[in-house]
């Protein structure tokens, strides 16, 4: 019986040591992201990493892989929404933004030959992927924005949860409008010819604010031990990451055969076409610091807690 | 036997304690509310829940998303369940049926549901589809143990076809009814969860959920399983107020 006990809660302890460890020393350099806009941006440095034992990127499908990595702080640098950098950082993860590399990737999607008017929103069944998401906040602010109450002038339906739901929904003509992200928009485009862009929610963004940025939707995230530790080799990673995406955008074809090879996305041609409407650019969160609190503003009014309850403050910015 | 009552007892508040003490170990071990923060910590966000002022609406939907795939399963089951109990072709037909359904994976049914029916839909059909095969397969096997003998003999001295299935039929599967009830309704709630997580109504116990695990507010989402977890007690405790009832009933 005693030893029963004794045997219980050494594999307890053990378990939960186990669970605990995870601060890691620095000697490679680990970089975690989604397969995605954001792994296409770096497709070259991914490529040079497969003969450089001193870096390795770590690629997922769910973004909520890749937080639990940074909550446990095993990653050195994350490329991820925006939104989930100043998450994490309000809530104390030590992660600070470092760049924004997909400058916007939503479309609203309609019937082909349509020019959107927000005049008319009104009888239009627009599809939304789940409610509170990236895109559902952005599309109904830009309505309050270009005059409309969204609770009663837009007939919106988030009857497909996921966006991959929504994608089939709109490419089997389900659904007739319905906003969505590259690639998939390129993918649907493909499948149903009937429909088209028929708003660029990133380009009307722009035109809301002074600087016209559009939405600056996913971020490069660094561990500050990291930042602390090894600036150079960060300088350089960033210095390497906004040659990749200029790479990326002279050459679409090759950046999608590149993705198609290294297992980030299937279908070189849809990842070609996607790229120049994907909105890949490198810019310095310390250039655009107006342009991010903007963009926090939007969602920390719409619901705190989707910013970990505050905007986040000064320092979450790096700056070099 | 008064000391033995006492004594189980004991062992329970015990095995309680430690799992608590356990848990604050860990929380303390951690050393992150992100990740798993300690009891104490989650007593007071369920209590804050419990005094928001969506609260009532919020459980009140999931409660009634349960109860509504419940009595459609219970009519469905009842009335499937004694068709079949008495006419073995039917019973034929219905149990390669029944089988599938008490084997498939609940999240299939989800995922497929997510293609088939609206979001408001997906708990419910979700709830009848894990709840009815059980309570059916339960009524069915009631009807078949009454015994034969006296049904022949009911039978035989022409006793009315009301009266045999008020005294013979009802009371002979209210006890497999009533375990049925029990079993189906602790996967049914399960499963009503799992499907407002996975389809995201615009209000529910799932949802909410979903949220705090989006938001990184652990403490909310273990505060959120508790309320489950009590909620699920307290019907349970209903089921066997019921069944007490019932055996009184049938005593007089």
């Amino acid at each position: 019986m005693k030893k029963q006990l004794l045997t219980t809660c050494t594999v307890v302890l053990l378990f939960l040591s186990a669970c605990t460890q995870g601060k890691r020393d620095t000697g490679t350099m680990r970089i975690a992201t989604l397969k995605g806009p954001s792994a296409v941006s770096m497709a070259p440095l991914i490529r040079n990493s497969r003969n450089d034992s001193t870096v390795h990127y770590l690629l997922f499908d769910e973004p909520l892989r890749v937080r639990a990595l940074m909550l446990r702080e095993e990653v050195d640098i994350a490329v991820l929404p925006s939104t989930t950098g100043a998450l994490l950082y309000n809530r104390g993860v030590p992660y600070h933004i470092a760049a924004i590399s997909v400058w916007g990737n939503l479309y609203l999607l309609g019937p082909s030959g349509e020019k959107w008017n927000w005049k008319e929103a009104a009888g239009k069944r627009i599809f939304l992927m789940a409610r509170g998401m990236t895109p559902d906040i952005l599309f109904r602010y830009l309505a309050t924005r270009n005059g409309l109450d969204p609770a009663q002038d837009l007939n919106l339906d988030y009857s497909y949860p996921t966006h991959t739901d929504l994608a089939q929904a709109l490419a089997a003509g389900k659904a007739t409008y319905g906003v969505m992200a590259e690639p998939q928009v390129s993918m649907i485009l493909e499948k149903n010819p009937e429909l088209d862009r028929i708003l660029d929610l990133n380009a009307a963004w722009g035109r809301l604010w002074d600087d016209s940025l559009s939405i600056p939707q996913t971020a490069i995230l660094v561990h500050a031990g990291f930042a602390e530790a090894h600036p150079e080799r960060l300088e350089q990673f960033l210095e390497n990451y906004a040659g990749a995406v200029e790479w990326v955008n002279t050459f679409p074809e090759a950046a999608g055969r590149l993705s198609d090879s290294l297992g980030i996305m299937k279908g070189p041609e849809t990842v070609a076409r996607s790229i120049p409407s994907s909105n890949i650019r490198f810019r310095r969160a310390g250039e655009v610091k107006q342009t991010l609190q903007d963009y926090y503003r939007v969602f920390y009014e719409f619901d705190p807690r989707i910013l970990g309850g505050k905007m986040p403050d000064e320092s979450f910015i790096y700056e070099k | 036997m008064n000391r033995l009552f006492t004594k189980n007892k004991l062992i329970t508040v015990t095995s309680v304690l430690v799992l608590l003490l356990l848990w604050k170990l860990a929380s303390w071990l951690m050393g992150s509310d992100l990740i798993l923060p300690s009891p104490e910590k989650t007593l007071a966000t369920t209590l804050s829940i419990l005094v928001r002022e969506e609260f009532l609406a919020t459980a009140g939907y999931t409660v009634l998303r349960g109860l509504t795939g419940f009595a459609l399963s219970l009519v469905l089951a009842v009335g499937l369940g004694i068709w079949a109990g008495v006419v073995p072709a039917v019973h034929a037909a219905v149990k390669p049926i029944l089988v599938t359904l008490r084997s498939t994976p609940v999240i299939s049914f989800i995922l497929l549901a997510l293609v088939w029916f609206r979001v408001e839909q997906v708990p419910v059909f979700i709830a009848f589809l894990t709840m009815f095969p059980i309570m059916c397969t339960n009524v069915i096997e009631g009807i078949r143990s009454l015994d034969g003998d006296l049904l022949e003999m009911a039978e035989f001295f022409r006793v009315p076809r009301k009266r045999i299935i008020r005294e013979l039929y009802i009371p002979g599967i209210a006890p497999f009814l009533t375990s049925g009830i029990s079993t189906a309704i602790g996967f049914g709630w399960r499963a009503v969860i799992i499907g407002e997580v996975l389809s995201q109504p615009g209000l529910g116990i799932g949802t909410q959920m979903q949220q705090a695990q989006t938001y990184l507010l652990v403490s909310e989402l273990i505060a959120w399983t508790v309320i489950a977890v009590l909620i699920s007690y307290f019907f349970e405790w209903l089921i066997t107020l019921a069944e007490s009832r019932l055996i009184q009933w049938k005593v007089s």
